[in-house]
C-alpha cells in the first residue's frame, strides 16, 4: 500500500474487478451474435420507446467490454459514458434474456464495480425535482 | 493461459497435416479425384440430379485431370480441398467444440442447492388454481390451446414473433439441407459406404431459396432495425456471408450459373471455412446455446440445471 | 425497499475490534438507496472505525467493498478473493443481506453494522415511513391503499377502535393519525365506503418460524412437502379470507 499513488492504487483494484470475470467477459464478448433479441426483455429499453442504447448487450460491451479492452485505462469522460449505461440505464433487476445464456448482470456488476473505484455512481440524496 | 495453449496445439496440428497432405497428395489426391472422374466419366456429375451433367462437368473433370500431379511438388489444389482440407477443417470443428466445453466447464462451477428453511408459504398446486379460473368453461381443447398460447407470451416467441420462428427455420435448413442433399449422400456413400436418406432435387431448391431469403432479412434487420445496428460490427456482416456462401455457391453450382467446377471448389472453401469457423467465432453461439441454456442455472433453463457462472 | 439505519459508532467498534483485517462490505441495493450501507456510507464507516482503532491503539486494517446486493448469492461471490485476506466482515446490508453473506462466508465472523428497521417508502431524502408488516395477507384493496396492519397503531384489521380523537388522532397519541380515519376518508373520496364492511377473521400470526416462498411458475424446481410438514398457509385458511359485506352479520365469526 505505501509508496503507490491513489491513481496506482485505483488502477489496481480496477483490474482486480476486471480479473475475477475476464473469462466470462471474454466468452461473452466472443459469443454474443449481436442478435438484439435481449432488448425486449429489458424495462427500460421499453420504456425508452426503444433506444437502442438500452439493449442489454450494447450496455455490456459498451460497459465492461470497453474497460476490459482498454485494460481499465479510460478518461474521466469515458467512465462518465460508462456510469450513464450502468447505472443511469440498468437497475440490475437480472432479468434480461439471452438465447446463448451470457449472464448480462454480472457483466454489468463488474462495470458497476469499476465505476465505483473511479466514483462514478448512483447517489440517491440529490432531490431530482428541487 | 489455457486457451492459448490450446490453440497453438491446435494450428500446429493443422500445420502437420498440410505438409503431411503434400508429398503424399499425389497419391490421396488421385484417389477421390479419380473416382470423381469416373462419375462425371459415367454421364452424372456429383452433382447428380442436375439436368445439365455431362458436358462440362466432363470437361471440368478432364481440365482437373489435366492439372493432376505428375511429382510430389506440385500441388493439387482440387485434392486438397476434397482431402486435407476438408479433413482439417472438421479436426478445427471437434477440438474447437472440445475447447468451448472445457471453457464452459472451467468458467462455470456446480451451484449449491441450499434447501430453505422454513415454512414454505405457497401451495405448489396454485399454478392449476389460476388455470382453473382463467379458463374456466373452456373445452379441453380450448384450454390446451389457451395454455399454449399463455406460455408462449413468456417467451422469446411471444416478445419476437417474427424473428424468434424465422431463426428457428433458418438453423433447421442450415443442418437438414446439406444432410439431406444427394450430392453430399454421394460422396458419403463413397467415403464411408453408408448415407443419410436424400431430399428430391426440387424441394432442396426451394428449401435453398427459403434458407437464403432468410439470410437476406437477417441482412435487413441488421442494417435497418436500430437495436441490431448499433451492435453490428463488421464481423457480422462478413459471418453472415460466410454461412450464406455454401448454400449460394451449391446453388449457383447445381443450376451451372457458371463454371461448375470453380463454383464447386467455392462451395468447398467457403463449406470447410464455415465449419472451421463455427467455434472460434460467434458462431459458437452454436455449442454454446445448448451448454449455457441447458446446463446453468437461471430462470430460463430447465429444472435440472445446475451450473453457475 | 427496505429502510434501515447504521448502529451507534461505539457499538460497531465494539464488535469488530478484535479482529485485525475487516471488510467492510456495503449493498448496492436497498441500503444504498436510504443512504445507510452504500459506498459513501462504507467508506465514511471505515474512515471512522479506523480512527478509533488508531485511538485504542488497536492495530486494525479497513478494507472496503460494495456489492451489488448482498442477498443474492451471485453478488456475494465478488468479495470470494477479499474474504480469504479479512478476519472478519461487517456487513452494511439489511438483515436479509447480513444472514446470507453469513451463511456464504460461514466459516468467518459477521457483523451487522446496521439495524434493519421496516418496509417502508421514501417520504423525502433521508425521510422514510414504514408502509408494510409483510403480513402475506394483502387487504389493500378494501381499504383505499392504506394498510390497517402497519399504520393502525393497534392493527385493527376491522374498522377503528372507537379512540379516534376529534382531529382524526389515534387515541396512543404521538402523533399518530388513527389509520381507519384515513382509509375512511380515501374511500369516501373514490365512493367505495362499502368496501370498509368486509369483514376479516384475524390475521394469523401464529407461525413465527422462518418463511419461504417458491414464486409462481416454479413450483416444478423447489416445491415438495415433507411429510409432517405443517400445511402452507394459503392451502389452510382458502376460501374463508374474504367474505361478502350481506353476509358479515352472520358469516363474522372466528375460525
Amino acid at each position: 500500500m505505501r509508496g503507490k499513488t491513489t491513481e496506482a492504487r485505483t488502477r489496481e483494484r480496477i483490474a482486480r474487478i476486471v480479473a475475477k470475470k475476464e473469462g466470462l467477459i471474454r466468452l461473452s464478448l466472443q459469443a454474443c451474435a449481436h442478435c438484439a433479441l435481449c432488448a425486449e426483455s429489458c424495462f427500460i429499453y421499453r420504456q425508452s420507446g426503444g433506444d437502442p442504447t438500452c439493449t442489454p448487450s450494447y450496455k455490456a460491451i459498451n460497459s465492461i467490454g470497453k474497460i476490459w479492452r482498454k485494460k481499465g485505462r479510460l478518461s474521466e469522460a469515458e467512465y462518465a459514458r460508462i456510469g450513464e449505461l450502468a447505472w443511469n440505464k440498468c437497475v440490475l433487476c437480472m432479468r434480461c434474456y439471452c438465447p446463448v445464456g451470457i449472464n448480462i448482470p454480472s457483466l454489468i456488476s463488474a462495470a458497476r464495480g469499476a465505476c465505483r473505484e473511479r466514483g462514478v455512481l448512483r447517489t440517491y440524496d440529490a432531490k431530482r425535482n428541487a | 493461459m489455457t486457451s492459448r495453449f490450446i490453440t497453438i496445439v491446435m494450428r500446429a496440428a493443422a500445420l502437420a497435416l498440410l505438409l503431411g497432405a503434400c508429398p503424399a497428395q499425389a497419391q490421396q489426391a488421385a484417389a477421390p479425384h479419380t473416382e470423381a472422374a469416373e462419375v462425371h466419366a459415367s454421364g452424372a456429375s456429383i452433382d447428380a440430379t442436375s439436368g445439365a451433367t455431362g458436358t462440362d462437368a466432363v470437361s471440368g473433370a478432364s481440365a482437373a485431370r489435366t492439372r493432376s500431379p505428375t511429382g510430389p511438388a506440385a500441388l493439387d489444389f482440387t485434392g486438397i480441398l476434397m482431402g486435407p482440407a476438408f479433413i482439417l477443417a472438421w479436426v478445427l470443428f471437434v477440438l474447437g467444440c472440445a475447447w468451448r466445453v472445457l471453457q464452459f466447464m472451467r468458467l462455470t462451477r456446480l451451484g449449491r442447492r441450499v434447501p430453505a428453511a422454513g415454512v414454505q408459504l405457497t401451495a405448489p398446486g396454485s399454478g392449476a388454481a389460476d388455470r382453473e379460473f382463467l379458463f374456466a368453461g373452456e373445452s379441453w381443447l380450448g384450454r390446451l390451446f389457451s395454455r399454449y398460447r399463455r406460455w408462449e407470451k413468456g417467451t422469446v416467441f411471444g416478445a419476437h414473433p417474427v424473428m424468434a420462428r424465422v431463426s428457428i427455420v433458418f438453423h433447421v435448413l442450415l443442418f437438414l439441407v446439406p444432410l439431406l442433399l444427394p450430392a453430399h449422400n454421394n460422396l458419403l456413400s463413397r467415403a464411408l459406404g453408408m448415407s443419410l436418406p436424400s431430399l428430391p432435387a426440387a424441394l432442396l431448391d426451394l428449401l435453398t431459396l427459403v434458407f437464403l431469403l432468410i439470410g437476406g432479412f437477417f441482412l435487413a434487420r441488421r442494417v435497418l432495425v436500430p437495436r441490431v445496428r448499433i451492435l453490428s460490427t463488421l464481423g457480422d456482416y462478413i459471418i453472415l456471408l460466410l454461412v450464406v456462401a455454401p448454400f449460394v455457391t451449391a446453388y449457383a453450382a447445381h443450376h451451372r450459373w457458371l463454371d461448375y467446377h470453380t463454383l464447386l471448389m467455392a462451395h468447398t472453401i467457403v463449406g470447410e471455412a464455415l465449419i472451421a469457423a463455427i467455434p472460434f467465432t460467434k458462431l459458437g453461439h452454436m455449442p454454446y446455446l445448448i451448454l449455457s441454456r441447458f446446463f446453468t442455472a437461471s430462470e430460463h433453463s430447465l429444472k435440472t440445471a445446475g451450473r453457475r457462472w | 425497499m427496505v429502510k434501515a439505519t447504521r448502529k451507534p459508532l461505539e457499538e460497531i467498534f465494539g464488535m469488530v475490534k478484535g479482529f485485525e483485517r475487516v471488510l467492510v462490505v456495503g449493498c448496492g441495493g436497498c441500503t444504498s438507496v436510504c443512504l445507510a450501507g452504500g459506498q459513501r456510507e462504507v467508506l465514511a464507516l471505515a474512515d471512522e472505525l479506523a480512527e478509533c482503532a488508531r485511538n485504542a491503539r488497536v492495530p486494525q486494517q479497513y478494507a472496503c467493498f460494495v456489492t451489488e446486493r448482498q442477498c443474492n448469492r451471485e453478488f456475494l461471490e465478488d468479495i470470494e478473493e477479499r474474504v480469504e485476506n479479512c478476519d472478519c466482515l461487517l456487513s452494511l446490508a439489511c438483515g436479509a443481506g447480513a444472514g446470507l453473506l453469513a451463511d456464504v462466508y460461514a466459516a468467518v465472523p459477521v457483523f451487522p453494522a446496521l439495524n434493519t428497521m421496516f418496509l417502508g417508502a421514501d417520504l423525502d431524502v433521508g425521510l422514510y415511513e414504514e408502509r408494510c408488516r409483510t403480513c402475506g395477507q394483502c387487504v389493500l384493496g378494501d381499504t383505499g391503499g392504506i394498510c390497517p396492519v402497519t399504520r393502525c397503531s393497534k392493527g385493527s384489521l376491522n374498522g377503528p377502535c372507537g379512540g379516534t380523537q376529534q382531529d382524526g388522532s389515534c387515541e396512543l397519541g404521538d402523533g399518530i393519525h388513527c389509520a381507519w380515519n384515513d382509509i375512511y376518508d380515501r374511500l369516501k373520496g373514490q365512493g367505495r365506503v362499502e368496501s370498509m364492511m368486509v369483514i376479516r377473521p384475524p390475521m394469523d400470526w401464529m407461525e413465527k418460524g422462518p418463511r419461504t416462498l417458491v414464486q409462481r411458475g416454479f413450483e416444478g424446481r423447489y416445491a415438495k412437502k415433507p411429510a409432517g410438514m405443517p400445511q402452507p398457509r394459503q392451502e389452510r385458511e382458502g376460501a374463508a379470507a374474504r367474505m361478502p359485506p350481506g353476509a358479515a352479520a352472520d358469516k363474522a365469526r372466528l375460525p
